[in-house]
């Protein structure tokens, strides 16, 4: 194992420990989780960790494949990003910004970009709603090319990086809403 | 060519502002001494006994920069020496002259 393996399993760990405390005790298994000098690393139990955040991250996952045109979509969603996109859209509305041009899109299209253009074989599509007409309609979604190879565990980090990022500007967004409301006042 | 005037030279380096490196979070030295020295002294790591609250995410990017920035190079130096010491001739044995 190198120091850049050891160091990625800690940084997804600590990811995941940050944004959701409870999965991480749920899906970390310590028993495996030492990594000995004399004894190459069983990544199996790596790649079976960075599996089971990716499905259980997001509340709402799907996942189709297309034989035909060889790639698998990853379809993940959650209640917390429909918040961000629907308190996104109000701070539009109330700021005078069209959609096109609302940082607070933009932000998310970025955050996309920094983590998950990483690899030939990975693309992505940020579908944000700010009014919603189903469940989960704002949705992420990647596109791997079954041909190519791509890095589990940095699709597993970009994942618990997007969760973040959504976290920290859901409560941005909140105290900016409440902010105003108090002025008013 | 023009020659350098060292003497302005040496008055707009002084007049640089000096670089200071941000602090480096407690959270560093944590993952510093858990991590990377028992990595390099060939030590086992068990995970079970780290503190993940004890550091932050930014700390361990923070290190792997730095391993990638000082202490790689220094690993490479030294590997690059003991290889440079193992092709070496040998010393002269002292045996015949005793």
């Amino acid at each position: 194992m190198t120091f850049d393996d050891l160091i990625n399993i800690v940084y997804m760990l600590k990811l995941l420990c940050e944004v959701d405390r409870e999965l991480f005790f749920q899906i970390v298994d310590w028993n495996s989780m030492c990594f000995l000098s004399d004894d190459d690393y069983y990544f199996d139990t790596q790649y079976e960790m960075e599996m089971e955040i990716s499905d259980r991250l997001f509340a709402h996952t799907a996942y189709l494949y297309s034989e035909r045109r060889g790639i698998g979509i990853n379809v993940y969603s959650d209640p917390l990003v429909e918040e961000y996109f629907r308190l996104a859209g109000e701070y539009g509305e109330a700021n005078g910004v069209s959609e096109e041009e609302n940082p607070y899109f933009q932000m998310a299209e970025n955050e996309m970009r920094r983590n998950f253009n990483f690899s030939y074989s990975l693309d992505w599509v940020l579908k944000g709603y700010a009014k919603p007409k189903r469940e989960y309609q704002s949705r992420l979604v990647l596109i791997v090319y079954i041909d190519g190879c791509v890095d589990v565990c940095g699709v597993a980090i970009g994942l618990l990086r997007m969760y973040r990022f959504f976290q920290e500007k859901v409560q941005e967004l909140k105290e900016k809403r409440n902010g105003k409301e108090a002025a008013a006042v | 060519m023009k020659k350098m005037n060292m003497a302005r030279f040496l008055k707009e380096i002084k007049d640089v502002t000096e670089y200071t490196p941000p602090d480096k979070g407690k959270g560093y030295g944590y993952i510093y001494e858990r991590l990377y020295l028992p990595f390099i002294r060939g030590q086992d790591i068990p995970m079970r006994g780290l503190d993940f609250d004890a550091f932050s995410s930014e700390d361990v990017l923070t290190l792997s920069t730095d391993f990638y920035d000082c202490f790689n190079r220094q690993l490479c130096r030294n590997e690059t020496i003991k290889k440079d010491l193992r092709k070496a001739s040998a010393l002269p044995s002292a045996v015949s002259f005793l």
